[in-house]
């Protein structure tokens, strides 16, 4: 063979295993957004608890996301996403998941995924398409929009699952277990501001301005850093019936050092029990509940359990309805979150709901339009730091024209 | 040579019956590349990573169940029935399967599925055939579980 016919041989098969293993999706999301607020959006340093606030009616991003996913061995594969909000993060465009995912062949009905690198833990039940957007409505469950918020497992996750089908069981049974660091921040949002309902997510590099200043030289929240020098934790156990019937409860411990203060944030020790079914019905109808319930600390205390302890909770219940190229979806959010140590010194009190409604029309595989209505009412009583009365109510409606290809 | 089929993150049929020796292809009619395996011991087989039609088709030599699926879509799973029966097949929607020219005889017949718990995955019973059509029938027990259903938004990435 000469030398041409090779290279051309060679270049072949690359570009066979190129097609062959790799998936790049790319996403604009645009938004006209209708809001009825007295607040300003959080991403804006205010109190409030959706993406848009009283002054953001009009014409906005709501992303771009780049995903890439493929193999770069057969039983090795990667992701990586990177999105881009337009509301003046640190980086215009910055990675919010990328990681490699081992997942050697089974030889037994017990087969194991390991992944590394910076992902999500397995706690969301609505964020499953490309890119971790909800696939039922804009804006995920203040749960997992927390999760989208500040929380990214960075380290290392493996999962053990016994396949049912060999034995002729209709459910699969998993355990997965992580050990992470660079989360020690987590909780900051949500002592300051309480929960929110939108779908915006946290780059790796991100930034939020703090909703409220108390140091003017360090005006925005860095998430992703380690303090203390502590992994964190968390275990859980899922079970997936008949292929898509799924259960998961898991508990999660970032294991942070109160005593850790001398950073840009303090630790925060936050832990957490996460539980969530969805459930398949006739007629194409989806149920997702999912409950959640920790405290999250912060502080130097004589028993380290902290200065301050917010306590935190919160559910939904979704019921949504997929009829041929349309989706239905309605959603009811409860949130609190209560300070039952320190309050006289910060109370980060939340006991609101939220009630969101959104239709989904798929045209083809390249564009989506999705219309979505939110009413967040509650109160919040670190509004009161900043003169603010603590109660609200907000409304937004947002239009969103999405194109992947 | 058979063919399974992968429509939608299914295998298609769910069940394929063939006869032991029978070389099968793999065919992968979707847009993402799949990774089908299998540990039964009746044959043991990994298809690294592919688009479109596998290079090489499986053959199932020993008689037997083989669960297969997918490495990379955790919900994939079909089975294949290999059998050194003379006459075999699976039934329609409507749960019948025809047999025809068979001659004047006596048979033993099973019928096998997944869709119940295992010990109730074989049914048997005996009949004599003679020149005339005969119809034999199994009552089972209990409904049958749903198929594994298909993956049909392409949006969907939680595997």
């Amino acid at each position: 063979m000469r030398l041409s016919s090779l290279a051309l041989a060679v270049s072949m098969w690359m570009l066979g295993q190129s097609a062959l293993a790799h998936e790049i999706t790319a996403q604009i999301d645009l938004r006209a957004v209708v809001v009825d607020s007295p607040l300003d959006s959080f991403t804006e340093g205010g109190t409030g608890q959706l993406r848009f606030g009283g002054d953001d009616d009009g014409l906005r991003l709501g992303a771009v996301m780049i995903d890439a996913a493929g193999e770069i061995v057969d039983t090795v594969r990667y992701g990586v996403t990177a999105r881009a909000t337009g509301d003046g993060d640190r980086n215009p465009i910055d990675l919010t998941e990328a990681y490699l995912e081992w997942r050697p062949y089974a030889s037994s009905p017990l087969r194991w995924k390991t992944r590394a690198g910076a992902f999500y833990a397995p706690i969301s039940l609505e964020n499953r398409s490309v890119g971790w957007d909800s696939l039922y409505s804009i804006s995920a469950s203040a749960i997992n929009t927390w999760m989208g918020e500040e929380f990214r497992t960075i380290g290392l996750e493996t999962s053990l699952t016994a396949l049912g089908a060999p034995a002729g069981r209709n459910f699969d049974v998993s355990i997965v277990a992580s050990a992470y660091g660079w989360n020690d921040p987590a909780g900051i949002l949500l002592f300051q501001r309480g929960w929110g309902v939108h779908d915006r997510q946290t780059a790796l590099f991100g930034e939020l301005p703090r909703p409220l200043v108390q140091d003017p030289n360090i005006p925005n929240i860095e998430f992703f850093d380690e303090v203390d020098g502590r992994y964190g934790y968390y275990a859980g156990v899922e079970t997936r019936i008949s292929g898509s019937h799924v259960l998961r409860a898991l508990h999660y411990d970032n294991r942070g050092d109160t005593a850790e203060e001398d950073a840009r944030e303090p630790t925060w020790l936050t832990r957490f029990d996460s539980f969530g079914a969805r459930v398949e019905l006739p007629l194409e109808i989806t149920a997702i509940a999912q409950y959640m319930q920790g405290d999250t600390a912060v502080g130097a205390s004589a028993d380290g359990r902290g200065f301050i302890i917010v306590d935190f909770e919160s559910w939904f219940v979704l019921m949504s309805q997929q009829y041929g190229r349309h989706r239905y979806t309605a959603r009811y959010d409860r949130m609190n979150t209560e300070t039952v140590r320190g309050a006289r010194f910060f109370d980060s009190h939340q006991d609101a709901d939220a009630w969101t409604v959104a239709y989904l029309f798929s045209f083809d595989d390249h564009w989506q339009l999705a219309a979505e209505a939110i009413r967040l009412a509650g109160s919040l009583r670190q509004r009161a730091e900043i003169g603010l009365p603590a109660r609200a109510t907000e409304r937004l409606l947002q239009l969103a024209a999405r194109y992947s290809f | 040579m058979a063919e399974m089929d992968q429509i939608d993150r299914q295998f298609s049929p769910y069940v394929l019956a063939i006869h032991t020796g029978t070389p099968v292809l793999f065919a992968n009619n979707d847009s993402v590349a799949h990774q089908v395996y299998s540990f039964s011991p009746p044959k043991r087989f990994e298809l690294a990573l592919y688009h479109g039609r596998p290079r090489e088709p499986v053959v199932f030599d020993r008689p037997g169940i083989v669960t297969v699926g997918c490495n990379i879509h955790d919900n994939m799973v079909g089975y294949l029935y290999v059998t050194d029966a003379p006459w075999f097949g699976t039934t329609g929607d409507d749960g019948v399967w025809t047999g025809r020219d068979l001659p004047a005889g006596e048979y033993e017949l099973q019928v096998w599925t997944p869709l119940l718990p295992p010990h109730e995955w074989l049914h048997t019973q005996s009949i004599a055939l003679g020149d005339q059509a005969t119809r034999a029938s199994f009552k089972l027990k209990r409904a049958l579980r749903p198929e594994p259903v298909p993956i049909k938004d392409k949006r969907v990435r939680d595997y």
